[in-house]
């Protein structure tokens, strides 16, 4: 029966509870392997359709697992042939994903969000009156454009540096920003102990420095950080 | 940033979303907006197919006519074109532009159905 991978932790956590059970309700249990231990399930189904439920399933138990420690979490619909093919999988990427596990402990996600200004400023309806009227349009369009990623580059430089200064944050990724957003993203791996301080820290930047809005969500398995099969 | 140790880890806080005051409504179309940018599947459904390939190729045809808006203002901007090269330019932006529209009302696409997410290159529009 195909074996299916919710997420790696380091060796010695303690196991998932016996009645705790994964995707389409199977049991999880936890498969040791090149030094670490590898939380799982055998699977019916191979073709395994994603599903809000599935999704939701696989999500819950990878955050029982970070009850015990931060784990590498895997992707939704990670499968392999059996339990020994995912001993070898793990094994072949040993050192890959102690390096992962040491990069995420004691850390969780938490996402940022904030609104940039709206495309109202953007120029009206195309002109039809002439092909001059329709490039100073499109001119128009683009600097309105152009005006909302330097915002978003202001931004971006002003959090990163009031959580640096804060010492909340272990590492961040942002999205890129390209013309015409609409808001700015970013993950943040934060230390445990600093979860609420995060919340603080991104609100004030955000709200009190910039009169912006945010959504702050968390905390997450560092599903953006590292992911087990996309180290 | 601060460093990592290695620590045995507690209970974590349930997640929660927080945004601020006033601003759900606007998150929630944002998020609405992102969803429908996300990786998709051709949708299969033979009744559906063509929507679903028109949404692929007009997605790229955009892509294209934004780049060649760019260069021609780059152009206009740059001083190497003669009124009458801005004017049948203009012209012929304005045409596709047209175009374009009408062909994504035909196909029932709309501008947030263009605006793939292309991964670390950030969202087309």
């Amino acid at each position: 029966m195909p074996t299916y991978l919710y997420c790696v932790i380091p060796a010695g956590c303690d196991p998932p509870a016996a009645s705790r059970v994964g995707v389409d309700a199977a049991s999880v249990r936890s498969l040791d392997a090149a030094g670490m231990s590898a939380w799982v399930s055998s699977v019916a189904d191979p073709s395994l359709t994603p599903s809000v439920a599935r999704a939701r399933a696989h999500d819950q138990v990878v955050r029982d697992a970070m009850a015990r420690a931060t784990p590498v979490p895997a992707r939704f619909g990670q499968l392999l042939a059996d339990d020994a093919a995912l001993a070898q999988w793990i094994a072949d990427r040993r050192q890959s994903l102690l390096d992962s596990l040491a990069r995420v402990s004691g850390c969780v996600e938490m996402t940022v969000r904030i609104l940039l200004a709206s495309r109202e400023a953007s120029p009206g309806q195309a002109p039809r009156e002439s092909g001059s009227a329709y490039m100073r349009w499109v001119r128009e369009r683009q600097q309105a454009r152009q005006s909302v990623t330097d915002q978003a580059e202001f931004l971006r430089t002003s959090v990163a540096r009031a959580v640096e200064e804060a010492g909340v944050v272990r590492e961040e990724k942002w999205a890129a920003v390209t013309p015409g957003a609409r808001s700015l993203e970013a993950a943040h791996l934060v230390p445990r102990e600093s979860i609420a301080r995060h919340r603080e820290v991104v609100r004030a930047a955000v709200e009190r420095d910039h009169r912006m809005k945010v959504m702050l969500s968390g905390p997450w398995a560092p599903y953006t950080f590292c992911a087990a099969g996309h180290e | 940033m601060s460093s990592g140790t290695n620590r045995p880890n507690g209970a974590l806080p349930a997640p929660r979303v927080d945004v601020s005051e006033g601003s759900i409504e606007a998150f929630e179309a944002e998020l609405r907006a992102v969803a429908r940018t996300l990786p998709d599947r051709i949708n299969a459904d033979p009744d559906h197919v063509e929507n679903g390939l028109a949404r692929l190729v007009l997605t790229v045809v955009e892509l294209l006519r934004n780049v060649l808006e760019h260069q021609a203002i780059r152009r206009m901007d740059g001083g190497s074109l003669s009124e009458e090269q801005v004017e049948r330019l203009g012209l012929s932006l304005m045409r596709l532009n047209e175009r374009m529209t009408e062909l994504k009302a035909a196909f029932h696409v709309t501008d947030d159905d263009l605006n793939i997410d292309l991964g670390p290159l950030g969202r087309l529009r």
